[in-house]
């Protein structure tokens, strides 16, 4: 590199001080250059390190967090030598943040024009009249429609792509040399994500702007960044271009990472994977339609009109031993039919078979053993499991309810079954928290599992989930549907996970189905055009 | 970095076993360590005062009225001639007795109803509330005069009229609590199995809520001890000549400007106890991560 | 919007409603009633029948609480127990010199209350904090008696700059009350400044570690732009409810302070009325405040709801 780069981190190490006086590294030492007009990406799963690097590349230390030994200077000065004036004129000046989820970092009191003329007023000498000009054109270049009536909002008001629009067209207010990206379009939809992206790309070629771009992501990484950093427990395992990175990574670490990176895979569509599965139908729903808020007594009375379905005219079949796929956006009513499926909501219309049977719409009226052979596994598994209680107790409660088992054999029978998700039997009296994710995330498998159900509900069960760690959960629900002939609904937003488990799959927009029928034939010719955008927005980890 | 929050482990997993530990935590903190050690100390010399003090708290003496502390009187007499020290020790008893027993009955019968409303939702819901608003917004400690002052039974009514009372704000808390617990994946995995209402609560909600109901009893016993005490000072609790801090400093401070030391030593008494009490609740909540401040005062 | 404004004053009419029945119904399960209370347990013989006569004790509850209700909706609340006096215009001289008592405390209260809490939650764990933080917990545990004896004992007696107890009759116009009434207004004013103050500071303690004052950190904001721009309007907004409960406490549950220092506020009529049994009397009272903590804290959700630009759209778009 013959030219000074634009951010220079030296041999950083930045730490906290831990129970008992210890210190404990976040990061240690750390290199890192990026060039002018370069795009770099940090890659690592979470507890890496990745986001305290980038802060720190502003000079900025979480409370808690200092820094060890190094140095971190931006365009030749040291960013942790400087005085807040100084740095006040550097942030958000030449040197910008976009940070994980402006919903949570644009000031929800202050109206979006005025925090844009805030950073104008900070970073630019003009004129009041010029900054409202100037912010307007700064929202057009973020290419948001009706700018004047967006300066007029709150950030509440706005949808999570134009709050990151917002967020872009803020950091672009001071002319910035260089950005960090903490995660930018993490909350975001895939469709809208990759539309971000490309403006990001697009910005920074146009302007000449440096880039970080912090993602736990290898697809978001490829699409933006010509420069990959992987991280690991604090330490920059690999610096190389991403094509060496994303082709023939050097590192061990890099080709395990890259390796659990969930891809869509070519498919044969003439092959006929449904004859391995079996006949009997076991799950049918019929014109389901489901709503999420009844109208209240008083609605009702001053006859309000009821509200909008969140589902409509959802029907399948589903045969034992095969997985249905039901794919979609945030908001587009995957999670709602797996809740009528588990009773827990009543559908306006429709209803659901088991086997043959109808079954109750609410799960009170549904017998005990029609509750057994549906089970659900959660998003969030810190969420779906009590944190207060121990693993016994949590493995112990389906198998009291269902089988009436306590005691010696119940613990024999968890034992058993944490064998089979591969947890050793010493966990019993461990609680949740004592457990890593994947650890808490095969625990609710087996929760599940140990039900002896038919029928396994998955909400979004990787996506809270590092990649190398959803990649041993799918591969543990995959061993036990074919040893039990467990059949799945797979809710997912990301098709290249669905592709791994599902025979059939359902395309969700709206609560309505865009696409139905297998996997093959969805994936090897997409026939609606929201399914042909979901595919385009798929971020593969191969360098542009 | 949470390094000050409790982190719970599995050996504590039973409730003896956890309050224990949480008082642990209590006592590492200074204002922690400083009102745990103040509520005991008035604990024991609630319980060991009958043998400890110098003079028969009641004894009257005619000519020892008013005096200043002597050797003798180490904090003087009253404006009947009784010994004040005496008088101080024995006069947290019966406060210390009725609220240690209405609290605990407040925090079951309360919290209870709070955490059943919390999970069920619904009319009941929405029609305890109404009427518990209602009671809420009745003035201070009257209610507990009213009845208090017209059944006039003792010590007894005012045990299950504090009890009562001060069982309906917790109705609140508890329900609040409840209900953000309730709103979890792992209820509704509870639920979606098809558990009993009964066995959500006593298994999901309780070990989850125990740590509000903890901050909240401490909170609701140093509530009740100043409901007690004013009430006292008012002249409708401990019936003379039975010592009491709130009606001794009611009786002394009449005579305040001939004598303060019948209002110092009472007044001493009363405020470290409540001080005691509330130094614990607030490092309860800390250590519990339960920001007490955050919540509106009810 | 507006739809949900009504609703709100629907609801809050409901409790005050509700306030009236529990009121109605607390008063006649205790034992006895307005007539036996009022002349003693053991009063009988023609004392008893004359008072009840004249009560209208001898009609059926519904009948009673129906004539109370809609009297009380007029504005008359009745007579007191032994016939003579009537409610409202007692009640109506009493209400004047507790507002009075109450905006002293809330005019020094509520400006010290949040300064103090705005300092205390930016220097968190600093000197400063720990010394405001404690003298809260000091002023808010004390008992209001034992601050006021403190008072008195140091101001009245040793040092006589101020009056001890107020003398002034209860009629009196609003400025006689000066400087009797400082003493109560500064016990009233200690208690309610480390409530609010601590509301406050955990307030901003959140709020300053919010992802928005990241944010705006890391966009080179200076500091006292992101507290007085970003953090505060947002920190405050919580104080509007904390500041309502302050408000109707101090228009009721004062009793003690007022029974202290002699201050002929509603609470030193309600603890005569209750010392005299005059149930009447208790039962208008009671009301009244109750009504009064329902209203302003229905203003202060509604004050929440309209500063609050969240709510406000969350609002508008449902409406």
């Amino acid at each position: 590199m013959l030219e000074q780069p634009i951010i220079d981190i030296r041999d950083l190490s930045i730490g906290f001080t831990g129970a008992g006086g210890v210190t404990k590294e976040v990061l240690c030492n750390v290199d890192l250059q990026v060039a002018r007009g370069e795009t770099l990406g940090l890659v690592g799963e979470s507890g890496s390190g990745k986001s305290t690097l980038a802060l720190a590349a502003m000079g900025f230390l979480k409370p808690g967090l200092r820094k060890l030994q190094g140095d971190v200077s931006f365009a030749g000065r040291d960013v942790f030598a400087m005085s807040s004036r100084e740095l006040e004129t550097i942030r958000g000046g030449k040197l910008g943040l976009i940070p994980q989820n402006s919903g949570q970092a644009l000031t929800p009191t202050m109206r979006v024009g005025k925090q844009l003329r805030e950073a104008l007023e900070l970073h630019c000498n003009l004129q009041a009249s010029e900054c409202v000009t100037k912010a307007e054109d700064l929202l057009d270049q973020v290419q948001l429609p009706d700018v004047k009536a967006i300066m007029r909002r709150f950030p509440h008001e706005l949808s999570g792509g134009q709050q990151q629009r917002v967020a872009i067209a803020m950091a672009l207010a001071g002319e910035p040399e260089a950005l960090v990206l903490d995660e930018p379009t993490t909350g975001l939809d895939v469709t809208t994500q990759i539309h971000i992206l490309d403006l990001l790309r697009d910005l920074s070629e146009a302007r000449n702007m440096a880039m970080v771009l912090v993602s736990h992501d290898l697809g978001v990484i490829a699409r933006c960044c010509c420069r990959v950093a992987v991280m690991y427990a604090g330490e920059v395992l690999l610096d190389d271009t991403a094509k060496h990175v994303l082709c023939a990574p050097k590192i061990d670490y890099a080709k395990e990472l890259l390796a659990a990176t969930p891809k869509i895979q070519p498919v044969d569509e003439s092959a006929d994977r449904s004859a391995s599965s079996g006949t009997d139908e076991i799950l049918t729903s019929d014109d389901l339609a489901l709503c999420y808020s009844n109208n209240s007594i008083l609605e009702r009375l001053l006859g309000r009109e009821r509200p909008p379905l969140t589902v409509e005219g959802v029907s399948f079949v589903l045969k034992k031993g095969e997985t249905l796929g039901l794919v979609g956006e945030s908001g587009s009513g995957k999670s709602t039919i797996l809740r009528a499926i588990a009773g827990i909501l009543s559908p306006r219309n429709g209803g659901i078979d088991l086997a043959g049977v109808p079954l109750p719409p609410l799960l009170d009226k549904r017998s005990g053993q029609e509750l057994r052979r549906i089970q659900m596994i959660f998003q969030n598994p810190d969420e779906a499991l009590n944190p207060r209680q121990s693993v016994a107790q949590i493995l112990g409660q389906p198998l009291h309810l269902y089988f009436g088992l306590k005691g010696a054999d119940a613990r024999q029978r968890s034992v058993e079954m944490l064998d089979r998700v591969r947890l050793p039997a010493e966990y019993l009296d461990r609680l949740p928290g004592q457990l890593s994710g994947g650890e808490k995330q095969r625990l609710a498998v087996a929760r599940a599992f140990i039900a002896e159900p038919e029928i396994v509900l998955c909400d979004e069960v990787t996506s809270a989930l590092d990649v190398s760690v959803q990649a041993t959960v799918m591969e543990l629900l995959q061993d036990l549907k074919r040893e039990r002939q467990t059949t799945y609904i797979f809710v997912s937003h990301d098709l290249a996970v669905v592709q791994q488990l599902a025979d059939q799959i359902i395309v969700l927009k709206q609560g309505r189905i865009c696409e139905a029928g297998s996997v093959d034939q969805v994936y090897g010719s997409p026939s609606h055009p929201y399914t042909r955008k979901l595919f385009e927005a798929v971020l593969e980890p191969e360098p542009m | 970095m949470t390094d000050t929050a409790y982190n719970p482990s599995v050996a504590e997993n039973t409730f003896f076993q956890r309050i224990l530990k949480v008082m642990g935590s209590v006592a590492r903190r200074p204002s922690g360590a400083i009102g745990l050690f103040l509520v005991l100390l008035h604990v024991i010399v609630a319980i060991i005062s009958p043998w400890i003090v110098p003079f028969d708290p009641v004894a009257i003496s005619a000519d020892e009225v008013l005096l200043p502390p002597t050797a003798l009187h180490l904090l003087g007499t009253d404006s009947l001639g009784r010994d004040v020290l005496s008088r101080v020790l024995e006069g947290g008893r019966l406060a210390l007795l009725v609220c240690g027993l209405a609290t605990p009955l407040a925090m079951l019968w309360g919290g209870l109803l709070g955490i059943y409303l919390g999970l069920r939702g619904g009319w009941i819901d929405d029609v305890v509330m109404r009427l518990v608003d209602a009671v809420l917004s009745l003035p201070g400690i009257l209610p507990l005069m009213v009845v208090v002052v017209i059944i006039d039974g003792g010590m007894v009514v005012v045990t299950i009229t504090l009890a009562v009372l001060f069982g309906i704000p917790v109705i609140r808390v508890l329900r609040a609590a409840a209900q953000a617990v309730a709103a979890r994946d792992f209820v509704l995995a509870a639920r979606a199995r098809g558990h009993s209402r009964a066995n959500i609560m006593w298994k999901e909600l309780l070990p989850n809520v125990l740590d509000v109901l903890m901050v909240e009893g401490a909170m609701r016993l140093s509530w009740m001890l100043l409901s007690f005490s004013a009430l006292s000072f008012l002249g409708y609790g401990v019936a003379p000549p039975t010592p009491d801090w709130g009606q001794d400093i009611s009786e002394a401070r009449v005579f305040m400007s001939l004598s303060p030391w019948g209002v110092l030593g009472p007044m001493l008494a009363l405020s470290t106890l409540i001080i005691g009490v509330n130094l614990t609740a607030d490092a309860l909540a800390k250590s519990l991560g339960l920001d007490r401040a955050q919540r509106a005062v009810v | 919007m507006i739809e949900l404004v009504v609703k709100r004053l629907c609801l809050g009419l409901v409790t005050v409603w509700l306030v009236s029945v529990v009121i109605f119904l607390g008063i006649e399960a205790l034992p006895g009633d307005a007539c036996t209370a009022h002349l003693e347990r053991d009063a009988q013989g023609q004392l008893l029948e004359n008072c009840r006569e004249k009560l209208g004790l001898g009609k059926p509850a519904f009948t009673r609480y129906m004539d109370w209700a809609s009297a009380a909706i007029k504005g008359d609340l009745g007579v007191s127990a032994d016939g003579e006096t009537k409610i409202t215009s007692e009640v109506a001289i009493r209400v004047g010199n507790s507002i009075l008592l109450a905006a002293g405390a809330l005019s020094v209260g509520v400006p010290l209350a949040v300064f103090l809490g705005v300092i205390a939650g930016l220097w968190r764990d600093r000197l400063t904090d720990i010394f405001i933080s404690t003298a809260a917990i000091f002023a808010m545990t004390i008992p209001e008696f034992v601050s006021a004896t403190i008072l008195v004992l140091v101001f009245s007696i040793w040092l006589g700059w101020l009056p001890a107890v107020v003398l002034t009759p209860a009629d009196a116009p609003a400025l006689e009350f000066f400087p009797e009434f400082v003493p109560a207004t500064i016990v009233l004013t200690l208690v309610m400044v480390a409530h609010i103050m601590r509301m406050v500071r955990s307030s901003v303690i959140e709020v300053m570690a919010g992802e928005f004052v990241q944010m705006a950190t890391l966009k080179g904001v200076p500091y006292w732009r992101i507290v007085m721009r970003h953090a505060l309007p947002s920190a405050l907004l919580p104080a509007i409810n904390v500041v309502a409960l302050t408000v109707a406490w101090l228009l009721g549950g004062v009793v003690v302070v007022e029974v202290v220092f002699n201050y002929p506020g509603l609470g030193r009529m309600m603890i005569d009325a209750i010392s005299d049994r005059d149930l009447p009397v208790v039962q208008a009272i009671t009301l009244l405040v109750a009504a009064t903590y329902v209203i302003i804290n229905l203003a202060a959700d509604l004050a929440a709801i309209l500063l609050n630009p969240r709510l406000r759209t969350q609002l508008g778009r449902r409406a």
